[in-house]
């Protein structure tokens, strides 16, 4: 696990030899042909909605409805960026999607790494009978959750609250999950060797399992991360303006406006949301390849 | 063991408070309101009337105003045909993409990672606007597109009206925004596959496809487990990306799944009642399959 530089993503890493070979022996050239096809489909059905947001987000006005479609801005302009920001209080969304996605990943972070820790590392009766009740509990639909929680919090008037989003989301158990799995790949020599060395089980945790996760920990975070800043149904509920309201409402808002979609906006806008999750994957995306399966694979 | 017996319930005491209160607590709640009726006047006197199995048997047998079949006919092929196509097709594009990203040059895979990436980060509310938008009856551009080659007619096509013809682009929504997950995870999988093991088996003759089956898949079958459940879970669940399309929001029922019956029961017609019983239906449903993959992970553990 300390070697996550080599292993990790690294764009100037060379493919493996064998898996070259495989690519050059697969058929004839007819079926690399083809395989190479099938890959391009797959790029451009994967990249072109993307482009389109990006390209449109730059489009004046007029030239988003132009037909055949424009697929490069005849007048490039920021006017859409300039309307997302002031049509809605773009700025009020962005500061309440940051603090309620903060809050809730620390909330979601801590809770799953010590849950996992006592669920792996410490021996005691019904151990497995909780982590069955984990696993039960990430099954646990929205719809459950929201049916009971919506007049709980509104009798509570935690409507437009912070509290009112945030608690009620901070239930985790996909961390618990992963990090459990990680935990319990760490090797047992080192665990014992640590124990002699009279680390109690807080220290344990802190100086020798998490030194040795942090690919994972890394992975469960940026997920967590995503998810929390693309929560809609919950805060959809919770709030009814900018109040606490986070950016996919602001999203809803800016393209229900006026009852026409005016598109530009709405995908400067989009582009403006994703911003702060890319920046996290490129700060962090290097330790996260390693972290996605270093508790499913052992080795 | 040395630790004392009770500090393992001080770490865990958190946590366990937390899946209680906001996960089993609800579960529980709801349970008991799908045996009630507790409809807009229930709930401004506060008092729930009991029913019995009666809300059941409107989710089983036809609510006011549904088809008899509805749940048969329209929601559960809605959920489970919806889930299943998703989940596969997500699991072959994302290995196809991974096993693009090992075959390729640095700079390729950095492009490709770097798209997956984003398509990720992409809000569900706007992938879902983009795809709507994509596909206008008036204006999109899949309209322009196919009248252009000659496909479609002038008179247009409204692709959200028809119930396959709107799953369709929900699955093409979905997939679109859940494969770069399973491409990334597979991906970090494949990197740990010794190569001394293709090598061997090429020298042995073993054709490309061959060895995908024999070496790959076997020694990643923990990540294939990992991908396919979670992407399981997260596919019966769709939620946004339904209600946020035209018709989803309540006015078409014949689009609606498990999650977007439930909550236009409860929240939009508050019949709080009913839609507890159509969430528990889909808890049950979810819970079903959490059986199946435990069954196949402490197997492994077993066996491992």
């Amino acid at each position: 696990m300390t070697d996550n530089a080599i292993t990790g993503f690294d764009p100037n890493e060379k493919p493996a030899g064998a898996h070259q070979a495989e690519a050059a022996s697969f058929g004839g050239v007819g079926m690399k042909i083809a395989g190479y096809a099938g890959m391009v489909a797959i790029f451009l059905l994967v990249a072109l909605p993307l482009f389109w947001i990006v390209v449109t987000s730059f489009k004046e006005k007029p030239d988003i409805y132009t037909q055949p479609a424009q697929w490069w801005p005849a007048n490039p302009t920021t006017e859409g960026y300039k309307s997302a920001t002031t049509e809605i209080d773009f700025w009020a969304f962005f500061r309440n999607s940051v603090i309620i996605t903060v809050l809730l990943s620390i909330a979601k972070i801590v809770l799953g790494v010590i849950s996992a820790y006592a669920l792996s590392l410490l021996r005691f009766p019904g151990r497995n009978l909780v982590f069955l009740v984990v696993i039960a509990a990430l099954m646990v639909p929205n719809q459950i959750t929201v049916i009971s929680n919506y007049a709980l919090v509104s009798q509570l008037g935690w409507r437009n609250t912070y509290q009112g989003i945030i608690i009620p989301l901070a239930g985790v158990a996909f961390g618990t999950f992963l990090m459990r799995n990680q935990f319990l790949s760490v090797p047992g020599e080192i665990i014992e060797a640590a124990r002699l060395d009279g680390a109690g089980p807080l220290k344990l945790l802190w100086r020798v399992v998490l030194p040795m996760s942090w690919p994972t920990l890394i992975a469960f975070s940026i997920i967590t991360v995503v998810n929390e800043w693309n929560e809609y149904l919950w805060p959809f509920l919770m709030s009814d303006d900018s109040r606490v309201g986070t950016l996919p409402i602001g999203l809803t808002q800016l393209q229900n406006n006026d009852g026409i979609t005016n598109w530009g906006p709405v995908m400067a806008a989009t582009v403006l949301a994703m911003l702060p999750v890319l920046i996290v994957f490129l700060a962090l995306q290097r330790h996260m390849i390693k972290g996605l399966t270093a508790g499913a694979v052992k080795g | 063991m040395r630790e004392s017996k009770t500090r393992p319930w001080l770490l865990l005491a958190g946590p366990l408070l937390v899946i209680a209160g906001l996960l089993l607590y609800p579960i529980v709640r709801v349970t008991t309101l799908s045996f009630q009726r507790y409809n807009l006047r229930e709930v401004i006197s506060g008092s729930p009337v009991f029913i019995g199995w009666d809300n059941y048997k409107q989710v089983f047998t036809g609510a006011p105003g549904l088809p008899g079949s509805y749940l048969w006919r329209t929601i559960l092929p809605n959920t489970v045909v919806f889930a299943a196509l998703a989940v596969i097709l997500t699991i072959v594009l994302g290995t196809l993409v991974a096993l693009l990203l090992q075959s390729v040059g640095p700079r390729v895979r950095a492009l490709v990672i770097g798209a997956a990436l984003i398509a990720w980060a992409l809000p569900a509310v706007t992938g879902t606007y983009v795809w709507v938008w994509i596909f206008d009856p008036d204006n999109g551009v899949a309209l322009h597109f196919l009248q252009s080659i000659g496909i479609l007619g002038q008179e247009g096509h409204n692709w959200f009206t028809d119930r396959y013809s709107f799953y369709a682009i929900a699955l093409l929504n979905v997939v679109h925004h859940s494969y770069p997950f399973v491409a990334i995870t597979i991906f970090a999988g494949l990197l740990t596959v010794p190569t001394e093991l293709h090598e061997a088996a090429k020298i042995d003759g073993a054709s490309a496809w061959r060895r995908f089956w024999s070496i790959t898949v076997p020694l990643m079958r923990p990540v294939f487990a990992v991908v396919t459940i979670l992407s399981t879970i997260w596919d019966f669940k769709v939620f946004a990306q339904i209600y946020l399309m035209p018709g989803g929001d309540g006015s078409n029922p014949e689009v609606f799944n498990l999650g977007v019956w439930s909550y236009v029961s409860s929240i939009n017609q508050t019949k709080y009642g009913l839609g507890s019983a159509i969430a528990v239906l889909l808890t049950v449903v979810l819970l079903l399959i959490t059986l199946v993959y435990l069954r196949l992970l402490f197997r492994e553990e077993d066996t491992a």
